[in-house]
């Protein structure tokens, strides 16, 4: 069941008697808590009752490649295999997100030989491409997240951070998979090369 | 004697042999070392299309480590230096203590993954000998755990070595890799770069000063953690401080490295060097009682522990870099910071050693190098 809000996994069914009807709402958790809806247990019965089912459903999510529960993961913080951060994608990027302070993306260095064994040109190349830095929507996120860190780096006179930043950004843009694949780059920001020395 | 044995009593090779104890590559003199002891730079590898080490079978773990030890037996780790293939479970125990003594695995490497599984978990560490800079933990936490370490301020450079080992293993192997988390790990915390940075750092006279916790605080208003000697859960030992980034997710490690090597660790480094002129020119009593009596103990005890051995040292090395010793000696410290501990002193000694007679045979050591040193007048 997918949140009405966000389109996030919903794990949170909140149930309220209007008149004679039921009205029924779904929401992820974080637009849940946004709603000031705590899953504590201090909302009406009825709510309650319906959440402990919502999150016993989602107690029982499971890794289809290891097995592992997010229950399992909660109990010991370690993921079970490569596959459950896609099962647990939903539930685990708000987490990764408090614990990274705001990381929500990678960037930096990508493994050389995804890219590098495409040597075509045209879909297949735009397909690696993807594998390795992102669709068009999660690298616009990527973009947006540089962008900010772009700003932070600036108003504090970070300069070379803020020539690391750029250089990664155009990285994106461009699909590169080398921070340094042109020569100019340093020369053109006043950086110095090593700086893309990835 | 000792570790440089080809072979062990009994005429057992000794798989540790080329592997110095008395002398260890990242304790040397380097750049900024009168503050800033080691730097390091570890990245954290799964492979693509098997489980995480704490989740896979002991027959997975088995294929894991016997993939990469084909792939690794041909790496060079650090160029012109052969790296050598230990096999953690096959080790003995002193073997393994002093591993972990030399940060070259971690505790948890030792142990294995259960408690008693220390002969039974297929693992091992690749170790470029007898430099260490480098060197690559298998199934630990992570099916790879890549390291550089070395002495003094030096975290371009460990992070230019192991990006490069990086590159070299990623030639023959898929890593678990997703567009959006980057270098998948067993732990989310350790996702995306699956980098960590970090530099020992030596305070005694902030500590002296009662200052240590300004670091702290401005340590963790910019997300680095601070640590012990022994690094993750350990308390700080002998004034020696390990500052690393907490974050792995959002920032490239170009980044992260700008953000240490500009900003923070030059402060803390400015920050104690102030702090130890501070002490020479308005508390001279009190920072010569402190090393001279340090001094003093050390050429004296005749039983000291682990703990104590490591404070002396570290007011001794203190005196050291203010020139209140004549003879230079901060190499011999530092490399004294590790032959105190329990392992290597009883492979220096060659024989094992209980509690009793470590404290004893510690004091014995330091007596032994410290004799020639003196008071400066």
């Amino acid at each position: 069941m997918k949140c009405d809000r966000c389109g996030r996994e919903a794990t949170i069914e909140e149930v309220t008697k209007v008149g004679q009807t039921y009205v029924y709402k779904h929401l992820c958790e974080s637009c849940a808590a946004g709603e000031g809806l705590s899953t504590s247990g201090s909302q009406p019965t009825t709510t309650t009752l319906v959440t402990v089912k919502a999150r016993a459903a989602a107690q029982t999510l499971a890794c289809p490649n290891c097995g592992l529960s997010f229950a399992g993961f909660r109990e010991t913080g370690r993921l079970g295999c490569p596959a459950c951060y896609d099962a647990f994608e939903d539930r685990l990027g708000p987490m990764i997100e408090r614990a990274q302070e705001g990381g929500t993306h990678h960037v930096g260095k990508t493994p050389k030989r995804l890219l590098a064994s495409v040597e075509g040109a045209g879909p297949e190349r735009r397909r690696a491409i993807e594998r390795v830095l992102g669709e068009s929507k999660q690298r616009l996120e990527k973009l947006e997240q540089l962008g900010r860190q772009l700003q932070s780096a600036l108003a504090g006179e970070r300069f070379e951070q803020a020539a690391i930043i750029r250089d990664e950004m155009r990285r994106l843009r461009e699909g590169t998979c080398e921070p340094e694949a042109t020569p100019e780059t340093g020369a053109g920001e006043g950086g110095e090369t090593r700086h893309g020395d990835h | 004697m000792g570790i440089t044995d080809p072979t062990r009593p009994g005429g057992r090779p000794n798989p540790l042999a080329k592997l110095e104890v008395e002398r260890t590559p990242w304790l040397q003199q380097a750049e900024a070392s009168d503050v800033v002891v080691s730097s390091r730079v570890r990245l954290a590898r799964n492979l693509a299309g098997f489980r995480f080490v704490n989740r896979a079978e002991h027959d997975d773990r088995t294929a894991v480590l016997e993939l990469l030890r084909d792939r690794l037996d041909r790496a060079e780790l650090t160029p012109g230096v052969p790296a050598q293939w230990l096999d953690i479970h096959t080790l003995d125990r002193l073997d393994r203590d002093l591993l972990v003594e030399r940060h070259l695995i971690s505790p948890q490497h030792a142990r294995g993954m259960n408690s008693g599984s220390a002969r039974t978990d297929p693992r091992a560490v690749v170790v470029s000998l007898p430099d260490e800079g480098v060197s690559v933990m298998v199934n630990e936490e992570d099916h790879l755990r890549l390291q550089s370490l070395r002495p003094g301020l030096a975290l371009e450079r460990a992070l230019t070595d192991v990006d490069s080992v990086d590159d070299g293993i990623e030639q023959s192997v898929d890593y678990a890799y997703s567009a959006r988390f980057g270098y998948l790990t067993a732990c989310p915390t350790n996702v995306g770069t699956g980098i960590r940075f970090s530099v020992m750092l030596h305070l005694p006279a902030l500590r002296m000063l009662g200052e240590v916790e300004k670091v702290k605080r401005a340590a963790g208003d910019m997300s680095l953690a601070v640590r012990g000697f022994w690094g993750e859960g350990s308390e700080a030992e002998g004034d020696f401080y390990q500052l690393s980034n907490q974050t792995t997710l959002g920032r490239t490690e170009r980044v992260m490295l700008d953000g240490l090597q500009r900003t923070i660790v030059p402060r803390v480094i400015d920050f104690e060097r102030r702090a130890r002129e501070r002490l020479l020119s308005q508390r001279r009593l009190l920072l010569e009682d402190t090393v001279y009596r340090s001094l003093g103990i050390l050429q004296q005890a005749r039983r000291m522990t682990t703990g104590e051995a490591m404070q002396r040292l570290s007011e001794l090395r203190l005196g050291g870099t203010l020139g209140l010793i004549r003879t230079p000696l901060l190499e011999t410290v530092s490399q004294l910071l590790m032959l105190i501990h329990p392992a290597h002193l009883q492979r220096v000694t060659g024989r094992s050693l209980a509690q009793d007679e470590r404290r004893a045979e510690r004091a014995s050591i330091l007596r032994a190098r410290l004799a020639d040193v003196s008071v400066a007048p």
